[in-house]
């Protein structure tokens, strides 16, 4: 892919992102094109957009992944680049190869880069061998005979578990190297029981891991900057649902050695565009988990603190030009937390809601990237995230007390969200410490309990709604007035 | 007369009476004056005498959803005859309801075909996780509501098999 100017960029995607993506677009003075499925169709990114293409599919997620049906729709409409937003065809290599076969630039990062770091096992190796740090482990297959003695050097604690395994299943945790022998034997026999197979892998387990991701940038010229990290640990299954920068659980030694560690993966790796380097710390060590070749969902947290806009500098990357400026450059201005409304039900363990969106007024004066508007109806299509509350201050706590009033004064009724919850977590003594791993949200079940209602409240809302509910008006006008007096002297 | 309303789907039961000032609510022990005012920018206000409380309300039908200092509030209206059914049981075992909302993924039975206990009726998925859905009792199914690729939402019925017994 030769880097071209280009005045046009088609949005291969939907919702908040890509609502995102056409601000900037639009800002620099570029057409911006999107393409959607009828499901979208009057989506706030459809509304904004220079023009909308229709594409089609089995299901609308379907069609979004469609690459020969968007390649085809975008050429035809004259689109010069392709940006692929997040998720769908962002990290798919094949896509990036076809946009610029057809003659058009793929906002991203090079077909090798995305394949390299696409490639879990390979990632991890080349990380490994250019002497970044990757999570000690032994891997049975390398050599059988001597997989206990493998295991034993990683040291504790250590992780048992089966290499065909997933979703936490025979994964033994060994404290002790005593019993390492046959808690070996325990993860195999689970292994053969759940996945039909014994070979086991072992690595060094983190206790109360957080997880901790730097954002970087290179352009065609060979330089690549970091931008900082992103504190990224308030998870529920597997997936952030709060972000923040700096991150409150590094000194800030730590914080030049994660983010020195990130430039140099991507150095390495040649890097071009946006990328996110991924790691996993706990106790003083981190290690790298993954590079993600994409803009991320929480890259609104690092354009607050540095004042760079991330989409921006895709762009101008993916034509060519130089960043222009150097890693001093790139400066922290206190405090951004991102906090990921979905529409879920916290209290039947985050199982996605749906429903019209009746009312939405977004809070005053804050960053919102969202991807509904009143009238929205929100469906079991698509991922459940509706939109990013992002707020700054001077320092964490304001940060933290922005993002509360700002969820507090977010009305959006219909579809059943997770803001009482978001608002329950952001005052948790243990978050508002910067106590936090990816476990926190599983350990604290009581958070995601809608606290019980106390009289006042309970009145306050069931008489707004019996004066609403047109059969329960009637019923009261029913009664003369007459009858409703003696009803009273009655009480 | 005495109304079922749920709020964030725990039931309620409640009056609305009148006075000559307007409006009283009776729940439980508790008899309150209610008056609702429209502000401007569509807030709306409830007087309880006591208190002004500001409130975002939405009306969809039966159901109201109000915001109300931060939080979101769904309330719903049950009207008698429905209660009481639902609260008598009904013939539960005929229908199949959807757990979550999600997608039809595969569909392997159809109207009119034998199925036993156990038996697969239809597969979703949601959440990005595969959900069977199994029959509850030997049966006939009488219909499947979704074909594949539909989207459904929560308690949507999926499938019916023949009542017995008729």
């Amino acid at each position: 892919m030769t880097p071209q100017s280009f005045t046009s960029v088609l949005v291969a995607n939907r919702g908040e992102i890509a609502v995102r993506i056409l601000r900037t677009v639009q800002a620099l003075g570029m057409e911006g094109m999107l393409v959607y499925h009828a499901a979208d169709a009057g989506s706030p990114a459809v509304r904004m957009a220079d023009r909308a293409i229709e594409i089609t599919g089995i299901t609308p997620v379907a069609a979004y992944l469609d690459a020969a049906q968007i390649i085809a729709k975008a050429s035809a409409a004259g689109a010069q680049a392709i940006h692929p937003g997040y998720g769908f065809l962002s990290e798919n290599a094949e896509f990036a190869k076809a946009v610029a076969a057809a003659g058009m630039v793929f906002v991203g990062p090079t077909p090798d880069a995305i394949e390299l770091m696409g490639d879990k096992v390979r990632a991890r190796n080349f990380v490994e061998a250019r002497g970044f740090p990757v999570a000690p482990s032994a891997i049975e297959d390398d050599d059988p005979d001597s997989f206990v003695d493998r295991a034993r050097r990683v040291g504790t604690p250590l992780l048992i578990k089966p290499s065909a395994g997933g979703g936490g299943k025979g994964m033994r945790i060994v404290r002790d190297l005593a019993v390492l022998e046959a808690e070996i034997e325990r993860a195999r026999s689970e292994g053969l029981r759940y996945f039909g197979d014994g070979r086991l892998y072992a690595e060094r387990y983190v206790e109360k891991p957080r997880h901790i991701e730097v954002q970087v940038l290179g352009d065609a010229h060979g330089t690549v900057v970091h931008l900082f990290e992103r504190e990224c640990s308030i998870q529920r299954r597997f997936q952030k649902v709060v972000e923040e920068s700096p991150s409150p659980g590094l000194t800030p030694e730590e914080r030049a050695r994660i983010c020195d560690v990130a430039a140099g993966i991507a150095r390495a790796a040649n890097y071009r565009n946006a990328g996110t380097v991924e790691f996993i710390y706990g106790a003083g060590e981190f290690y790298f988990l993954e590079m993600n070749t994409r803009l991320q969902v929480e890259h609104p947290v690092t354009e607050e603190v540095t004042g760079i806009d991330l989409v921006a500098e895709q762009l101008r990357i993916a034509m060519g030009a130089p960043l222009g400026y150097g890693q001093d450059d790139v400066r922290v201005r206190g405090h951004a937390i991102e906090v990921r409304l979905y529409a879920e039900d916290s209290a039947r363990d985050f199982s996605p809601t749906t429903g019209p969106i009746l009312a939405y007024r977004p809070p005053q004066g804050i960053r919102v990237d969202s991807g509904v508007a009143q009238g929205s109806v929100v469906t079991a299509s698509f991922d459940p995230m509706l939109a990013k509350v992002i707020v700054h201050g001077d320092n964490r706590e304001q940060a933290i007390e922005r993002a509360k009033q700002a969820l507090a004064d977010f009305v959006l009724l219909g579809c059943k969200t997770n803001a009482g919850f978001l608002q329950r977590l952001l005052a948790d003594p243990d978050f508002v410490a910067g106590d936090m791993h990816t476990g926190s949200i599983a350990e604290k079940p009581w958070l995601a309990q809608e606290p019980a209602l106390d009289e006042q409240r309970m009145i306050e809302v069931l008489g707004a709604a019996a004066l609403l509910l047109v059969p329960v008006r009637n019923a009261a006008d029913a009664v003369s007035l007459q009858h409703a007096a003696m009803g009273a002297w009655r009480n | 007369m005495q109304h079922h309303i749920s709020i964030n789907d725990v039931p309620h039961r409640l009056w609305l009476g009148r006075s000559a000032d307007g409006y009283v609510l009776h729940v439980g022990d508790v008899v309150a004056p209610v008056a609702l005012r429209r502000d401007a920018d569509g807030q709306s206000v409830l007087d309880t005498g006591e208190r002004q409380v500001p409130m975002v309300v939405a009306v969809d039908g039966d159901v109201i959803h109000i915001h109300l200092d931060g939080e979101a509030y769904r309330l719903a209206y049950t009207d008698a005859v429905t209660f009481h059914a639902a609260a008598a049981g009904g013939a539960a075992g005929d229908i199949v309801r959807a757990p979550m909302p999600g997608v039809v993924i595969a569909s392997p039975v159809a109207a009119g075909e034998d199925v036993a206990a156990g038996d697969t009726l239809i597969v979703i998925e949601s959440m990005k996780l595969e959900t069977a859905i199994k029959s509850p009792r030997a049966g006939i199914v009488e219909t499947v509501f979704f074909t594949l690729g539909q989207t459904f939402d929560r308690d949507a019925i999926l499938v019916k098999l023949v009542s017995e017994g008729e």
